[in-house]
């Protein structure tokens, strides 16, 4: 008893009154912020795109009586053609109407304020998805029927706000069919923390049965993964320790590093580490990582400058009126959160904290011109190494050569070009090169054209695939992004 | 292992002659001794031989050299000081050898019959004549080099018409040499196992599930299809690929028996080339396991490797019923190979290149003769005419539609 007091005391604390999470007050001004921001760049210092001006986007404005926010194209060519295409549109002030179709994949999603349900089938197999967002707690429900067999697999997680910052989490897996008699497949517990911007962390311990043609294995795997904001560097890490059971028990171990690091206003430099091992057997795979990548502006590391702030916020006036919601520190996460708070009961009084954060996402937005990336990656049980190389080079809006580029500018064109090797068998080797053109139209349209030549490795070869070439077009409309 | 071509040899080194060339009924070190009741070759190690129990022989018989020292792996060489091209066989070149593997004391071959013409045909005197001794002979499908012979078992157009040429060449019982040889194949010769790929993820890029479920499951069952001794004693075995015998292996053993290879083999292969990886070999699989490759690359640790590791695999696998020692002969010196090849003026001869290991299978195969005389090489096969390839088995091969 003592430790829930511990933990009551400190969310009602005088330094934290935002913490009061228990009954959001009906009120309809925005609550001060916890931590106070800088005022946000005003609309006048919004940047203008090729295809002109945007203005900030009004996140409350409903469909009339539908609105497109999402249109997505993608096609692929090789050795056949597939297709991709995504709508979606706001509906009134009730929800959001989403339409997938990928080659034999039809789904349909609808998104209101709390609830999200969804219906994907694929030639016969189908999944259907429920999630509901509560204040305290987000419950999830997932039905799957894989091919013809008889068996459904279900799927329910529940995610608990013990604090503001301090989530838990569980999940169960169960499949109708009983593989090795046996309907439950997977369980978790976990627990997540996040403490402002600057640390995120987090510890999940999972059960799971796994079938094999050897007979059932049982996995117990223990996880924990941080992410920190040291000065002008972001670390990150993960690591797992897994006991496998069963006819061939194994020890497995996974360890993963990575470092950001803004050696210099407009330079970044990333190294990541990544391995699996064994016990007795030593590391199992590999990957290693660098990135050196120069920008035409000042950038921000995505949770040490405004933005971040903003964004945390954003979320903790939102838990505190009742929206289940945790500090978001990426494009897609951030957008995807304003269109749930757009739905809430709330939003009146969120508005004004989604326009500064969707400002300081402007101000902040990474202006990338030239970067190289290295990787080598080792694969010790398909024998497989290799290593590639990116290179880029961007070109602002307005036009100018990269070392050019003023505060002003906005990303416009990108170039990569990728060379990658993959040895198998003995030394045979297979190379891809990879060419990738993206044209930025303004924040919310992209055009992206991809051209791949694949030479085949070995297995490709036993399997009868040849060299080939791979054609890609996307087109990418995100409104309010 | 197997990597390196092996179809011509240059390697002249001179060290002691075994005088298996010179037609004595038996090798160097003395291996003449008193008698013993016959020791005959299950694929079993020592003292766990099957079947009823021999009539002892009459004291002063001759007997068959009694196999008492597992498996051994030979290369099908084709000729000495020849260039890689050269299509020549040299019948002394196998005779060598084979003499050596009888003389030893093994009770199976390992040898490589790779789907390239020329050393294909090479394969075909070693599988036979060895067989036609009561010697098993495990055929290794694979290739020196490139992807060929991976292909064919992996495209469902091409694989069964492959099988069925392995079937017919190197499958169909030879007649045995004499009476009583004790193998366990048809009329006391030797079986013949056919081994599907060699270490698939280092040699031809093929991940464990890959393999088990794409080319060694329908090996299988494409083999059983085609064998006319299927569901008999004699039937052809089919023996998984092994993996690399060092710490990427195991893993890679494990994804295979989790993959279902227990279901699509009659004997699971390990190599071991480590001792640390032992324990971490799985101990009890539902099958019967073969260490199809050990060894070590140093002569002077060969005889250590095989009296205390071998041991030691058979105590912590108890499911090993049988291991290859790796290798009779190859071109690097110093290496795995016990003996040398060189070229004399009175013919091809082999030189005892690991003394220490070879006086130890000696002293066993002397051990288990028990005071016998032995019958020597040349006794059962005084010509090697009767195994090389003939016309059918080139026409079989040159029909073969594989490329």
């Amino acid at each position: 008893m003592i430790l829930p007091a511990c933990f009551l005391l400190l969310a009602a604390s005088p330094q934290d009154p935002a913490a009061a999470i228990d009954q959001p007050p009906p009120v309809t001004a925005p609550a001060p912020s916890l931590q106070p921001a800088p005022t946000p760049p005003t609309g006048a210092e919004l940047p203008s795109y090729p295809l002109g001006p945007l203005a900030v986007p009004d996140f409350l404005a409903p469909g009339h009586p539908f609105t497109l926010t999402d249109l997505d194209f993608h096609l692929q060519d090789t050795v056949r053609t597939d297709q991709a295409f995504t709508a979606r549109v706001k509906f009134k002030d009730l929800g959001y109407l989403r339409a997938d179709f990928e080659g034999e994949t039809r789904g349909l999603t609808l998104t209101t304020h709390r609830l999200e349900v969804s219906a994907f089938d694929t030639n016969g197999s189908w999944d259907l998805t429920a999630d509901y967002r509560g204040r305290r707690f987000v419950a999830s429900g997932v039905v799957r029927r894989l091919g013809s067999d008889s068996g459904r697999l279900v799927e329910g997680s529940l995610d608990f706000r013990l604090t503001r910052e301090v989530e838990l989490q569980t999940f169960v897996v169960g499949d109708s069919s009983r593989p090795d008699e046996r309907f439950l497949r997977e369980a978790a517990l976990g627990v997540f923390w996040q403490h402002g911007s600057a640390l995120e962390t987090g510890a999940q311990f999972e059960r799971s049965y796994e079938s094999t043609l050897a007979g059932e294995n049982r996995h117990d795997l223990s996880s924990g993964s941080v992410i920190a904001q040291l000065g002008a560097a972001e670390l990150s890490g993960f690591g797992s320790y897994e006991d496998v059971q069963g006819r061939f028990p194994r020890r497995l171990g996974e360890a993963s590093g990575q470092a950001r690091w803004s050696v210099a206003p407009k330079l970044l430099l990333e190294a990541q580490a990544d391995g699996n091992f064994e016990a007795g057997a030593g590391t199992r795979s590999h990957l290693y990582r660098g990135a050196l990548t120069w920008f035409g502006r000042r950038f921000t590391l995505p949770r040490a400058g405004e933005l971040a702030r903003r964004s945390l916020a954003l979320s903790r006036e939102a838990f505190r009126r009742g929206e289940y919601e945790f500090a978001s520190f990426d494009v897609d996460g951030l957008r995807a959160q304003r269109e749930r708070l757009g739905l809430s009961p709330q939003k009146q009084a969120l508005v004004s904290d989604m326009e500064a954060g969707y400002r300081a996402e402007v101000a902040e937005r990474p202006l990338p011109l030239a970067g190289v990336e290295v990787r080598q990656t080792d694969d010790a049980l398909a024998d497989v190494r290799g290593w590639s190389v990116l290179a880029f080079l961007g070109m602002p809006w307005p036009p100018a050569l990269p070392w050019r580029a003023s505060e002003g500018s906005v990303p416009f064109l990108r170039l990569d070009l990728m060379h990658s090797q993959s040895v198998s068998a003995t030394d045979f080797r297979a190379d891809e090169n990879t060419a990738r053109l993206t044209v930025s139209l303004n924040r919310e349209m992209d055009l992206l054209l991809r051209f791949t030549r694949t030479e085949p490795s070995a297995l490709d070869i036993i399997r009868g695939i040849g060299e080939r070439s791979t054609f890609e077009v996307s087109w990418v409309y995100a409104r309010g992004r | 292992m197997i990597r390196a071509r092996l179809s011509t040899v240059t390697s002249r080194s001179r060290r002691r002659f075994l005088r298996v060339a010179a037609g004595l009924p038996l090798g160097a070190a003395g291996w003449l001794g008193g008698c013993s009741p016959p020791h005959a070759g299950t694929g079993a190690p020592r003292g766990q031989s099957g079947g009823p129990t021999p009539k002892p022989p009459l004291p002063g018989t001759a007997i068959l050299v009694p196999r008492v020292n597992g498996g051994i792996n030979v290369h099908p060489a084709r000729c000495l000081g020849c260039s890689p091209t050269d299509p020549l066989l040299d019948p002394e070149v196998v005779r060598v050898q084979l003499a050596a593997v009888y003389q030893m004391g093994f009770d199976g071959i390992r040898v490589t019959t790779p789907l390239d013409r020329s050393n294909f045909l090479a394969a075909i005197p070693y599988v036979r004549a060895a067989r036609a001794i009561g010697v098993d002979a495990v055929c290794l499908l694979s290739g020196f080099e490139g992807l060929t012979l991976a292909r064919a078992l992996w495209d469902p157009n091409k694989r069964k018409d492959v099988l069925k040429l392995y079937m017919d060449v190197f499958a169909t019982p030879p007649e045995p040499v004499r009476p009583g040889l004790r193998g366990l194949g048809p009329k006391g010769t030797g079986r013949v196992a056919f081994e599907i790929l060699n270490e698939p993820a280092g040699t031809v890029g093929v991940p464990p599930d890959v393999y088990v479920n794409e080319i060694l499951g329908p090996c299988f069952y494409d083999l059983r299809s085609l064998d006319p001794f299927a569901g008999q004693s004699t039937q052809l075995i089919v023996v998984s690929a092994a993996e690399a015998g060092n710490q990427d292996g195991p893993p890679r053993i494990r994804a295979m028996l989790e993959a279902g290879l227990e279901n699509v083999c009659d004997r699971i292969n390990y190599h071991i080339y480590d001792r640390g990886i032992i324990p971490l070999l799985s101990a009890h699989v539902r099958g019967i396991v073969w260490v199809t490759e050990s060894g070590v690359p140093a002569t002077a640790e060969h005889l250590a490797w095989v009296r205390d590791v071998f041991p030691e695999i058979r105590q912590q696998i108890p499911d090993v019923l049988r291991i290859f020692y790796y290798d009779l002969f190859e071109p690097a010196p110093g290496g795995y190979r016990v003996l040398d090849l060189t070229l004399t003026p009175e013919g091809v001869k082999a030189v005892v290149e690991s003394t220490a290991l070879h006086d130890y299978w000696a002293a066993n195969v002397l051990e288990a003769a028990a005071g016998h005389p032995l019958v020597g090489f040349d006794e059962l096969i005084p010509d090697m005419q009767p195994y090389l390839p003939t016309l059918a088995d080139t026409q079989a091969f040159d029909a073969a539609p594989w490329e």
